[in-house]
């Protein structure tokens, strides 16, 4: 899952590979917006067929952390 | 561009605003928006019209005159339709955000005395769990607007809104001519809390005149007409947002509703609208996706000769603007021609780029307290790095007491105007200090004004921190949650602009409690510790509200005698 969501990151999102840890956090580390944490979502709920909760994702600080919540959703 | 001459003389009222477009478009789509299964649908002005009407019979002879209800939840056209008939019953609407906790919505609906309140579909959802919270303890009556699901009512204050406006139905109407003679109300009818927490919160009055006279100045200072298409993607209890679709509503325009921030780009595609309004957030999140991709394509030079081209062009009266950037306006559904940005500074080298893709992007400045609009940089006559002039419904002034570096007479943005509130609600401490001796409203805002009356804002001299989506964050708010931390001392809370950019990230100064660690303790320690508290405190805090970037100091703030931190010095 890691591997998908760095390609994502890198392909959609112009993310600097080398910064993509899984605790690099969105905001602080990898200059993420609200918006654009929004779109991720939306490109992942696409990619997995899921929908994740706007709670859930307002938790969310890393990129662990959102992997973590999309494996428990994708099973 | 020149200034084509509108009017909108029937918009004396939200009501004739609704009268109005039932009867002059009865089958105009008033709103489209996305169904259960993602289908379009679609509210004519008649059934808008209608459902108004039958609101405000059902709200009168339910004896809600007088009364204040509150509005919570996503954008639906119920929410506006909801509006529109409290303020024309002559009630009182309440805004509320829906991102706000349970206990702060109960402080607030006891603060503001309030009677009912009306939840959209999505929000209803949350019904079981707001009742437990005892939200609806002290109201008479709670309406959810149908989303289609199956439930069963258990509580008598509890109606649905389709069966609600039944109750409206066959009901003694007033005359058309009564409701298009009629003029806005100028008591208070409109109540709106600033942030987020009952004890720094501060309620807003507006009249319903304070709203319709910045709406129709919205109409003279923007290029939206009866035909544009506009894409409502802002939370709709803030002002602007509901400003501007009183205006949009007063021109006959369609209104179409995003569904959700992450859908923005998709649902650009589906409606394929022809305006939008937005804060500078999102101005630079489109900016940038497009340079993105055309970088990805490899066509970053194509671009650069394009923008050379059309603008050459440009000066000789032929515009290719929109064929020879097709492929890139497609992103935003083809059609979006017009941008109105406002609610927080933005980069002024965006109109520009927009500009020559052509998109008219406009910047507007407003607070809550002036309904909000007080200036709009007009589309036929922009400058560069202005707010614009201030708008119809008011006159601005600076009130200057210096001179900057570049000769300009700096000083307070104070305005004065049919826009302005009719005062913060139950709060004589805050009135006198936010208006004048001579009557001008403070706006806190720091600027100048060039000869043209074009005003330039620079800085800030409230607290309050504005963030580059347009929200307000109240530091004092975010301090009283940190203040919970026992191993924090003294706290502040700043906004600060990330390097190179316009982001602002919330930052906590935070001057430890040092006696709460063993001595000897690193910095490095302290600060790992103070994080992870911090972090939990985020959790039960809006996304917008969170607290980004911790700062450790050494030594306690500097205070004033009455042992108020110095937060000016805190830099």
């Amino acid at each position: 899952m890691f591997e998908e969501i760095k390609t994502m990151l890198v392909e959609e999102m112009s993310i600097d590979e080398s910064e993509i840890k899984e605790d690099a956090e969105f905001i602080n580390d990898l200059g993420f917006n609200s918006l654009e944490l929004a779109d991720l979502v939306s490109l992942c709920e696409e990619k997995y067929d899921v929908d994740l909760e706007e709670d859930k994702i307002r938790e969310i600080v890393t990129v662990g952390d959102f992997i973590k919540y999309l494996e428990s959703l994708v099973g | 561009m020149k200034k084509i001459e509108k009017d909108v003389p029937h918009a004396r009222s939200l009501r004739a605003i609704a009268r109005y477009n039932a009867l002059k478009r009865p089958d105009k789509v008033a709103y489209k928006y996305l169904g259960a299964n993602k289908e379009i649908v679609e509210v004519s002005y008649y059934q808008n019209g209608e459902n108004i009407e039958n609101m405000i019979c059902a709200l009168k002879s339910g004896g809600f005159e007088g009364k204040r209800i509150a509005l919570i939840g996503e954008t639906c056209p119920e929410w506006l339709q909801s509006y529109f008939a409290i303020i024309s019953a002559g009630a009182v609407a309440i805004p509320f955000d829906k991102e706000l906790a349970y206990e702060q919505i109960r402080g607030f609906l006891d603060i503001a005395e309030a009677h009912g309140i009306i939840m959209s579909p999505k929000y209803s959802q949350k019904y079981e769990e707001l009742k437990a919270a005892g939200v609806f303890d002290n109201l008479e009556l709670v309406i959810r607007v149908d989303d289609g699901t199956e439930w069963t009512v258990e509580d008598e204050k509890l109606i649905k809104f389709s069966d609600f406006v039944k109750k409206g139905e066959g009901l003694e109407r007033d005359s058309d001519a009564d409701i298009m003679r009629r003029g806005a109300r100028g008591d208070m009818s409109i109540m709106l809390f600033t942030s987020g927490t009952t004890g720094t919160s501060k309620c807003v009055m507006l009249s319903e005149r304070n709203q319709i006279s910045c709406a129709k100045s919205a109409v003279h200072a923007t290029d939206f007409y009866e035909h544009d298409v506009m894409l409502s993607v802002l939370p709709i209890h803030h002002t602007y947002e509901l400003t501007i679709n009183v205006a949009i509503q007063s021109l006959g325009a369609t209104c179409c509703i995003n569904d959700n921030l992450k859908n923005v780009v998709k649902n650009l595609g589906i409606f394929k609208p022809t305006g939008i309004v937005i804060v500078p957030l999102f101005a630079t999140t489109f900016h940038k996706k497009i340079v993105d991709s055309v970088k990805k394509k490899g066509k970053e030079n194509q671009l650069k000769l394009g923008m050379l081209a059309s603008g050459a062009m440009r000066t000789v009266g032929l515009d290719m603007r929109r064929k020879l950037f097709s492929e890139i306006l497609a992103a935003f559904g083809g059609n979006l021609q017009k941008i109105i940005c406002g609610g927080a500074a933005m980069n002024p080298e965006l109109m520009k780029f927009f500009d020559n893709l052509g998109i008219t992007l406009c910047e507007g400045y407003g607070i809550t307290e002036c309904s909000p609009l007080i200036a709009v940089n007009p589309y036929y006559a922009r400058k560069k790095g202005s707010v614009g002039p201030a708008c119809d419904c008011c006159e601005a002034r600076i009130d200057a007491e210096e001179v900057d570096e570049n000769g300009n007479l700096t000083g307070e943005i104070q305005v004065r105007g049919e826009n302005v509130m009719l005062g913060y609600y139950k709060n004589e401490e805050a009135n006198t200090e936010v208006f004048t001796e001579d009557g001008w409203f403070r706006t806190g805002d720091v600027g100048h004004m060039d000869k043209d009356g074009y005003i330039y804002i620079t800085g800030r001299c409230k607290s309050v921190i504005v963030l580059e989506n347009g929200k307000n964050v109240f530091p004092e708010e975010i301090e009283e949650y940190l203040e919970d931390v026992n191993e924090i001392a003294e706290c502040v809370v700043v906004g600060r602009k990330k390097e190179g950019g316009e982001e602002v990230v919330l930052t906590a100064v935070v001057y430890p409690d040092f006696n709460a660690y063993e001595k000897g303790t690193e910095i490095s320690d302290i600060a790992a510790d103070i994080k992870g508290k911090v972090m939990a405190i985020n959790k039960k805090l809006p996304s917008f509200k969170q607290i980004r970037n911790i700062e450790i100091r050494k030594n306690e703030f500097e205070k004033t005698t009455t042992r108020k931190i110095k937060r000016f010095l805190v830099k």
